[in-house]
């Protein structure tokens, strides 16, 4: 149990908190700011159709009938497929005759009829009292139920608290009535908008969603292991019987009873007088709706997501099906969750104040507009209480909820909590003929409408009211089972013989038939006046926006605004203070445009009078906005008769009978319509062609973005593009083809392909390019003679384009420049050549002296036969060599060098190599040098491979070395390595050389080329990198090269060498 | 393929038809079909029902055009 004190604290808490928000809304209000702009704003608004009985009375359903409750949710759900035209019209027409309440809407419909609002407020008050008994009865019960689950020792208790147990329901009432006053009829408002109360109500309905959500997370999570878990226990527990067999308890809720719940909550959503007052009055903008028509369902499925999980976990706790309302609350108490408890009792309290206090609002202004004021107006000596309209209004509000609170004790305990909710949804239902009627159907009058209405309260009172007073004891039971006299035919529950299993059933199909007949039958039994009939067609075409209407030609003004303007404060003194009364009149003169006038034509002072009526409407209801207008303003003999003149000269102007103009109104009005219609259509369909451009500009931008692309890639690639029309004639090359021909793209577009080839192979190769013609891809070596004489040799791929008849259109022709690779061909055949030659005179050679040897060997003397074995020997050790290179050769060719890695002494390899050099040396009178300051580590190597490495070297060095000079090898310990410099003072190599000279079948140009192959130094960089090191030359025409080599220590290079 | 769907979603005769059709599966006797099942698969199926009719109505809303009436009539109001 949690104190009495706390609960009521935090009772008071809360709406001190919604207090400060609604005074917080309205000053945002005044600013322009009101966060009613927003359509989440007036979609929770709405959400106060979920009430305490939706908070505590959906768990109650669920426990005894199964799923009955969500045809409550469902109805709404679908209904609101209607809304963007039925709840769009109730607006539109809200903000024309400034509407204030339900009854105030339905009066304006059917003549501005008294009578009607009079009906209409009598049976909201009817139908709300029973439900405002039931907020009461909610909170009080529940404030009981949460402070005094375990009842304290009587003794321990102190005065305050026993007294606030004791008087709980008093007590919440006089807060409820304090509350609304406060937040709801602070101020009279022209408009009835309640910004600050409905800020209050759209807290309210966030918090009791969260509450809800809270308390089922809670039961189904926490008490249970989940949905699953609850369904299973449920249908093992004897709770379960009337779940089994796939009947889900629906013998308890036959669908006659699901459907009425379903038209009747379909209804209630939106005639409820609260529901009608948030959705219709309240509303900002009708653009708001659209977020209303989604959100609202959502909310209301959300709400009752937890419904059967609460109330199955209520049953498997073993608490009692008769308490099953309380359910929400009583399991988080048992559990001990005081906190929950206390958020849950604070989420009814607000599902519950939030009803109390909007319909008392509504029920407040509909009594004292349609009921009080016109009571006042026929009584003279009560005339003084208009004046006082607010605090009439206080005693309204102070009436409703005091006498909900005595319905609660009067027979709320018999019942329920639902029964009370449907019987108001029964009540509200009643509203729907002539609203709906009202809206679509123009021949729906004053007369239909009335009689309708009584005819269905009566059938509501009779079949479904009175029964329930007999359920309380208030009268005979003989009435019910019986009749009235004993007549069986009257019997409330089954009226004229038809008895339906469920009563509220009865009554709707009862209330609803004789309401809709009444209604049609006095329709057309009697006609309308002229004035209800225009207000009939604006009702019905509303939702067609109608062209402005031009000014008439006014006559002269001769009305003195200030006597008029007199008048219409004297009428608006009756309900308003004279300060009050003076700033409606100073904003309606503004609103009219005629500030600073002095006269008025009559056709101004009528539009002035309309204004006016209108600001008072917003006050008292449009009804007895204009019977005060009608009877406070007179207009004088000659005001009359000249408003008479202005008619006549209309038609006159016009040339036409009354009869005329009306069916010309019609006519215009037809073919506005036509064209609106018409307009609507040009509309979409502009709209449908500026989606179409702005798609195909989408695309035009990507094509843009995709040519550019490929424009650059073909500016750029190495391949040059020719593009031909199919008269062979080239209409774009890229810069590549430029720079092959040697021609400028302006001398070369225009001409055609055989423009630009080789005379050599002309023939043959317009031959093979000539298939391109037939459609066929053509590749084929292709020689291109250069401005300058010079021969390009290409590969050439022609692809040709067709059209879709499969005709030439052009081609396309991507040409590589084969150049380099025929003139190494050519350097390869060459090389092939020498070696060839070069062996040929080494073998003639050792093949004349052998067979000289052979023929004369005994003839020839010693010396002679060693010199020409020495010859042979040099001539075989020359072919070695030859074959060496050629192997050597072959390898590079092939691209893979074999490594052998192994320690080497690279101090050692170099000097053998001197050693092996000094006849060389000598020979060619140079001089070597081999300089090592420090030893030099071992590292791996391939011993070999370094050998012909530096072999190759020196080869060159010696070669180009001119005599007397020095060749000099250092060698040094360097970090991670060892580098060895071959230098020699010889020729030197052309700065233009030096880049290639590292390129196999590379020979410089030159008079040595003749002695070398251009393998030598491509075989140095192939080993020298094949060991991860790196080689590189200097060198100066003239003075001599250096050769720079950077071995690693440990080899970084795999045990081959690519080229 | 989209415009032409809230194009017809904002026609009065579309909201008609979903009306009737919404006002026969949520009644008998394709109630029936969801509530004829096991406890909490009934239970799913008219809250599956209950989804696609709010995504429907979602759907619905995106479709109704925005009216000049209410946007003047907003301007209008904060101006004042």
């Amino acid at each position: 149990m949690i104190d009495p004190r706390l609960v009521l604290l935090a009772f008071f808490v809360y709406m001190g908190f919604l207090f400060l928000i609604a005074l917080w809304v309205e000053k945002k209000a005044e600013e322009g700011r009101s966060p009613s702009r927003y359509p989440m704003f007036y979609t929770l608004s709405l959400a106060v159709y979920a009430t305490a009985w939706t908070y505590y009375g959906q768990v109650g359903i669920a426990a005894t009938s199964g799923l009955l409750f969500l045809a409550v949710y469902l109805g709404p759900t679908v209904g609101i497929f209607l809304w963007w035209t039925v709840l769009r019209k109730l607006i539109r027409l809200k903000n024309k005759h400034r509407v204030t309440s339900i009854a105030d809407f339905i009066s304006v419909r059917y003549n501005k009829s008294q009578s009607i609002a009079v009906i209409v407020t009598l049976m909201a008050l009817f139908g709300t009292m029973p439900y405002i008994a039931l907020q009461l009865k909610a909170i009080t019960s529940t404030f009981s139920l949460i402070s005094t689950a375990v009842p304290l020792d009587p003794a321990g208790e102190s005065f305050v608290t026993s007294m606030i147990r004791e008087h709980v329901g008093p007590i919440v009432t006089f807060l409820m009535i304090t509350f609304t006053i406060i937040l709801g009829v602070r101020r009279l408002d022209p408009t009835e908008r309640h910004e600050g109360m409905v800020a209050a109500l759209v807290v309210e309905c966030t918090v009791k969603l969260l509450a809800f959500l809270a308390a089922g997370v809670f039961v189904t999570y926490f008490l249970f292991s989940g949905f699953g878990d609850i369904a299973q226990k449920i249908m093992e527990s004897p709770h379960g019987s009337i779940y089994q067999d796939g009947s889900l308890g629906l013998e308890r809720t036959p669908y006659l009873t699901w459907g009425t719940h379903f038209i009747l909550s379909m209804a209630a959503i939106l005639f409820l007088p609260r529901q009608f007052h948030v959705a219709v009055v309240e509303n900002s903008n009708e653009n708001h709706i659209k977020t209303a028509m989604w959100a609202l369902p959502l909310y209301l499925l959300l709400i009752t997501i937890f419904v059967i999980p609460i109330a199955f976990g209520g049953l498997l706790k073993g608490l009692p099906v008769s308490e099953a309302d309380t359910f929400v609350l009583m399991l988080p108490l048992m559990e001990g969750k005081a906190w929950l408890s206390l958020m849950v009792f604070i989420g009814g309290v607000s599902a519950a104040a939030g009803m109390v206090m909007i319909a008392s609002v509504t029920m407040a202004t509909m009594m004292t507009n349609h009921v009080f004021l016109p009571l006042v107006g026929r009584v003279p000596q009560l005339e003084f209480l208009k004046r006082h309209l607010l605090r009439c209004r206080w005693v309204a509000v102070a009436i409703v909820i005091g006498t909900g609170y005595w319905f609660m004790i009067a027979i709320g305990e018999s019942y329920m909590l639902v029964n009370i909710g449907l019987k108001a949804f029964a009540m509200a239902l009643q509203f729907a003929p002539p609203i709906i009627g009202g809206l679509f159907w123009r021949r729906g009058n004053k007369m239909g409408a009335t009689w309708g209405l009584i005819a269905g309260f009566i059938m509501w009172f009779y079949t479904l009211l009175l029964p329930s007073f007999v359920k309380s004891g208030w009268m005979s039971p003989s009435f019910l089972l019986d009749g009235p006299w004993g007549i069986a035919l009257l019997k409330p529950e089954a009226f004229l013989g038809l008895s339906l299993e469920d009563p509220l059933s009865h009554t709707v199909f009862w209330s609803l038939l004789l309401n809709i007949s009444f209604y049609v039958l006095g329709s057309l039994l009697w006609t309308r006046s002229r004035e209800e009939e225009s207000l009939a067609q604006e009702f019905v075409d509303v939702l067609q926006v109608s062209a402005p209407v031009s000014r008439t030609q006014d006559r002269q003004a001769r009305i003195e605004l200030a006597e008029k303007s007199e008048d219409l404060e004297r009428v608006l003194l009756q309900y308003f203070h004279p300060r009050d009364a003076r700033a409606i009149i100073t904003k309606c003169i503004e609103k009219t445009g005629l500030e600073g006038r002095e006269t008025v034509s009559m056709a101004e002072l009528l539009e002035l009078q309309s204004e006016v009526e209108k600001s008072l409407a917003g006050s008292i209801g449009a009804a007895s906005a204009y019977k005060a207008m009608s009877d406070g303003i007179t207009l004088s003999p000659q005001e009359s008769r000249e408003l008479s003149e202005v008619y006549a000269e209309t038609l006159k102007g016009l040339r036409i009978t009354p009869g005329e103009l009306k069916e010309r109104v019609d006519y215009y009005q037809e073919r506005e319509t036509l064209l609106l219609q018409q307009a609507g259509e040009l509309k979409e369909k502009v709209d449908a062609l500026e989606r179409e451009i702005a798609e195909r500009q989408k695309v035009q931008k990507a094509l843009q973005e995709s040519e550019s692309r490929y424009r650059s890639l073909v500016e750029t690639m190495n391949e040059g593009l020719v593009i031909e029309d199919k008269t062979g004639k080239i209409t774009y090359i890229n810069n590549r083809v430029s720079e092959m021909w040697e021609w400028s793209p302006g001398e070369i577009i225009g001409r055609t392909l055989s423009d630009f080839l080789e005379d050599g192979q002309r023939e043959l190769v317009e031959e093979k390019l000539g298939r391109r013609l037939f459609g066929e891809v053509v590749t084929c070596e292709v020689t291109w003679a250069g401005r300058e004489g010079s021969k390009i040799s290409t590969f050439v791929s022609a692809v040709p384009y067709l059209s879709v008849e499969g005709e030439y259109e052009g081609c396309f022709s991507v040409i590589t420049d084969i150049t380099p690779l025929k003139a190494l061909e050519r350097e390869k055949a060459n090389i092939i050549s020498m070696f060839a030659h070069d062996m040929r005179s080494s073998l003639v050679g050792i093949h004349g002296l052998g067979l000289r040897l052979l023929n004369k060997f005994s003839s020839m003397d010693d010396e002679k036969r060693n010199e020409y074995l020495q010859i042979i020997n040099r001539e075989a050790s020359k072919l070695e060599s030859l074959v060496d290179d050629f192997l050597e050769f072959s390898r590079l060719e092939t691209g893979r060098l074999k490594l052998n890695f192994s320690p080497t002494s690279i101090e050692k390899e170099l000097q053998e190599l001197q050693e092996a050099y000094c006849e060389k040396t000598a020979q060619a009178n140079v001089r070597m040098d081999l300089v090592i300051e420090e030893a030099l580590p071992v590292i791996h190597a391939d011993g070999n491979r370094l050998r012909r490495v530096f072999t190759n070297l020196l080869d060159n060095a010696i070669k180009f070395s001119r005599p007397n000079t020095t060749i000099t090898i250092e060698a040094r310990e360097v970090e991670n390595g060892i580098e060895i410099k071959v230098r020699d003072q010889g020729v030197g190599i052309h700065p233009h050389e030096q880049p290639f000279i590292f390129d196999l079948f590379h020979r410089g140009k030159g008079d040595d080329k003749k002695d070398g192959y251009g393998i030598g130094l491509a075989t140095v960089k192939a080993i020298v990198e094949g060991h991860g090191g790196k080689v590189h030359v200097t060198s100066q025409l003239n003075q001599g090269s250096e050769f720079t080599i950077f071995l690693p220590k440990v080899a970084r290079g795999k045990d081959s060498c690519p080229l | 393929m989209i415009g032409r769907l809230l194009k017809l979603l904002n026609e009065r005769e579309t909201h008609i038809f979903l009306f009737v059709l919404g006002c026969i599966l949520a009644n008998w006797p394709f109630l029936q079909i969801f509530l004829g099942k096991e406890l909490f698969k009934g239970l799913m199926s008219v809250f599956v029902l209950w989804i696609i009719l709010v995504f429907v109505l979602f759907s619905m809303s995106r479709g109704c055009g925005a009216t000049p009436h209410a946007d003047n009539e907003q301007k209008q109001k904060e101006r004042s």
